[in-house]
C-alpha cells in the first residue's frame, strides 16, 4: 500500500480520537453516556490484565473463525457447482435471493429454540449472516474470469470440470481471499449479535454485563477491542495475500 | 482439396449481419490473412473456425468434418493475450503444449528462444511489458501441437524492431510444420510477408473485395525490400 494512504487513513483515526478527546474532555459530557478517550484506555489496560478478558477474546475469536470457515467451505463449492451446472445455479441462485432478504435477527429466536445459547447456536447465526453473502460475491468474481478465459479453454476443447481446476480456482484465489476478507468482517458483527443474547465468556455477554451496570467505559473497551481485531486481522489477511498471490497486482 | 473451407459463412449478431455469404478455402500448410477494416468481422469468421460461434447460415469445415466435430485443438493466439497471470512464463507455454499432446518439453524452451523470450520464462506475464506479453501469447500459440493456427493480430504491440524477425522466424516455424494457419491482421506489411494468400475484406457486411496470391515462397528480410513486396502492398491498397 502506498505511503500517502497509509498517512492519510491513519490520519482520519486520529482526526477521530482527537473529536472525541476533545468533546469528552472540555464538554462536560456524563461519562455515563460517553466516557473520555483516556478513562476508556484505562479501562481497556486493566480489563486487558484479566484472565476473563483474553478468556472473552478467545472465545469469541474462535466462534467467529469457525462460523466463517464453515461458511466458507459450504459456500465455495456450491458456487463451483453452479458454474458447472445451469440447473444447480438456478436452484442455488433462487434460495439465495429468497434469503438475502431475511434479516439474520429475525432468525435468532428460532436458533436458540432448536440449538440453544451454546457455542453451535452462535456458530449457526454467524454461518447464517455470512454464507448467503458469500455467494453471489464468490460467484460474480468466478464469473467475470470465466468470461474472460471462454474461448482460451474452448479452443482447448476443456471439459467444465477441468476450467474450474486449472483456471477458476487459481485465478479467482485472490478475489476470493478479498471477498473473504470483507466477510470476516460481517462475520463478527454477527457474532455479537448472537453473543448478546446469552452464554458467558464472550465479548458480547461482556458488553451486555457492563451495559447493564451503565459501565460504558468498559463497553467503548470492548467495541475498541472488536475494532483492533478487525484491523488485525484484516492487515494479516492482506499481508498474506501479498505472499499467496505475488503475481496479482 | 482444401483443408479448412468457409462454406456460404453468414453470421449475424441479432439482426446486425456482419458477413455475406462468405467462402473461402484454406489448404494444408497454407497461410491465408484476412486483411480488412476494423469491424468487418474478421475476428467473427475465426470465431466461426475456433467454434467459439455459430453461424447463422453456411458451415465451417475442416478437414471435411465439420467444425463442431473437429475433435483437435487448434492453436490460438487472441487478440488480448489471455496469457494466465498466476502461471510464469514458461508455465504458460508449456501449458498449451501438453494439453495439445505434444510431448517434446524441449519446443518450449526452441520457442521461447525463438520469440526471444529465453531470459524471460521464470516471470509472471505481469512482470512484462507489453510486447513481452504478446510475444509470449504468439509463443504459447506455437507451442501447441495442431493442424490449425488461428492468430488475431498478433504483432501488434510488438517493437518495432522485432516485428520483421518475429515474422520470419513464425512464418519458417508455420511451414516448417506443415500447420494451415489464418491471420487477421491490419497491417499490409504483415499480411505481404506472412501470407501465400490475402483476402481484403470489405466494411461490415464482409464481402471479399480482392484475392491476392503471393507467389514467392521462399522469403527472407530481403524480401521486405523488393519491388514484389512493394507492388503487393500496392494491389492491396488500390
Amino acid at each position: 500500500m502506498k505511503r500517502s494512504l497509509i498517512l492519510s487513513g491513519s490520519t482520519s483515526l486520529v482526526l477521530l480520537v482527537l473529536v472525541w478527546y476533545f468533546l469528552t474532555e472540555f464538554q462536560k459530557i456524563d461519562p455515563r453516556f460517553l466516557p473520555s478517550f483516556h478513562q476508556t484506555i484505562i479501562t481497556l489496560y486493566t480489563e486487558a490484565l484479566k484472565l476473563k478478558f483474553w478468556q472473552a477474546v478467545s472465545a469469541s475469536t474462535y466462534r467467529v473463525s469457525v462460523g466463517f470457515l464453515c461458511s466458507f467451505i459450504v459456500a465455495y463449492p456450491l458456487v463451483i457447482l453452479a458454474m458447472i451446472n445451469t440447473f444447480l445455479k438456478e436452484v442455488i441462485f433462487n434460495q439465495v435471493e429468497f434469503f438475502r432478504y431475511l434479516p439474520v435477527p429475525a432468525f435468532i429466536p428460532l436458533v436458540i429454540l432448536w440449538f440453544g445459547v451454546n457455542d453451535f447456536g452462535k456458530v449457526i447465526v454467524i454461518f447464517l449472516g455470512t454464507f448467503i453473502q458469500m455467494i453471489p460475491m464468490f460467484y460474480d468474481s468466478s464469473m467475470i474470469l470465466k468470461r474472460k478465459y471462454d474461448a482460451f479453454t474452448h479452443a482447448l476443447k476443456w471439459k467444465p470440470w477441468k476450467y474450474i481446476i486449472k483456471i477458476i480456482i487459481p485465478g479467482t484465489a485472490p478475489y476470493i481471499w478479498d471477498n473473504a476478507r470483507l466477510c470476516f468482517g460481517w462475520a463478527w458483527t454477527y457474532l455479537i449479535m448472537a453473543e448478546l443474547l446469552g452464554g458467558e465468556n464472550s465479548i458480547g455477554h461482556a458488553i451486555v454485563l457492563s451495559q447493564r451496570y451503565l459501565k460504558t467505559d468498559v463497553t467503548f473497551s470492548y467495541i475498541l477491542t472488536i475494532g483492533i481485531i478487525g484491523i488485525c486481522t484484516d492487515r494479516l489477511m492482506f499481508f498474506l495475500k501479498k505472499i499467496l498471490f505475488r503475481w496479482h497486482t | 482439396m482444401a483443408y479448412i473451407r468457409f462454406d456460404n459463412v453468414v453470421i449475424k449478431y441479432g439482426d446486425h449481419k456482419v458477413t455475406h455469404e462468405f467462402n473461402c478455402e484454406i489448404e494444408k500448410g497454407q497461410i491465408i490473412t484476412l486483411f480488412g477494416p476494423s469491424g468487418c468481422g474478421k475476428s467473427s469468421l475465426m470465431k466461426a473456425l475456433l467454434n467459439l460461434i455459430v453461424p447463422g447460415k453456411g458451415k465451417v469445415f475442416i478437414n471435411t468434418v465439420e467444425a463442431d466435430k473437429y475433435k483437435y485443438i487448434i492453436g490460438y493466439v487472441p487478440q488480448d493475450n489471455q496469457l494466465l497471470p498466476w502461471q510464469t512464463l514458461r508455465e504458460n507455454v508449456d501449458l498449451w503444449r501438453k494439453e495439445s499432446g505434444n510431448k517434446k518439453p524441449f519446443i518450449t524452451d526452441d520457442i521461447l528462444e525463438l520469440m526471444e523470450l529465453a531470459d524471460h520464462g521464470h516471470k509472471h506475464p505481469s512482470n512484462l511489458s507489453g510486447g513481452m506479453q504478446r510475444r509470449a501469447s504468439l509463443a504459447r500459440g506455437l507451442a501447441t501441437q495442431t493442424e490449425i493456427l488461428c492468430l488475431d493480430e498478433v504483432l501488434v504491440s510488438i517493437e518495432r524492431g522485432l516485428r520483421k524477425k518475429i515474422m520470419m522466424q513464425m512464418r519458417k516455424y508455420i511451414k516448417k510444420n506443415n500447420i494451415s494457419a489464418i491471420l487477421i491482421s491490419h497491417d499490409y506489411e504483415e499480411a505481404v510477408y506472412m501470407s501465400d494468400r490475402i483476402y481484403v475484406l470489405s466494411a461490415a457486411p464482409t464481402e471479399i473485395l480482392k484475392t491476392i496470391n503471393i507467389l514467392e515462397a521462399e522469403r527472407d528480410l530481403s524480401f521486405f525490400d523488393s519491388d514484389a513486396f512493394e507492388s503487393y502492398a500496392q494491389k492491396m491498397v488500390s
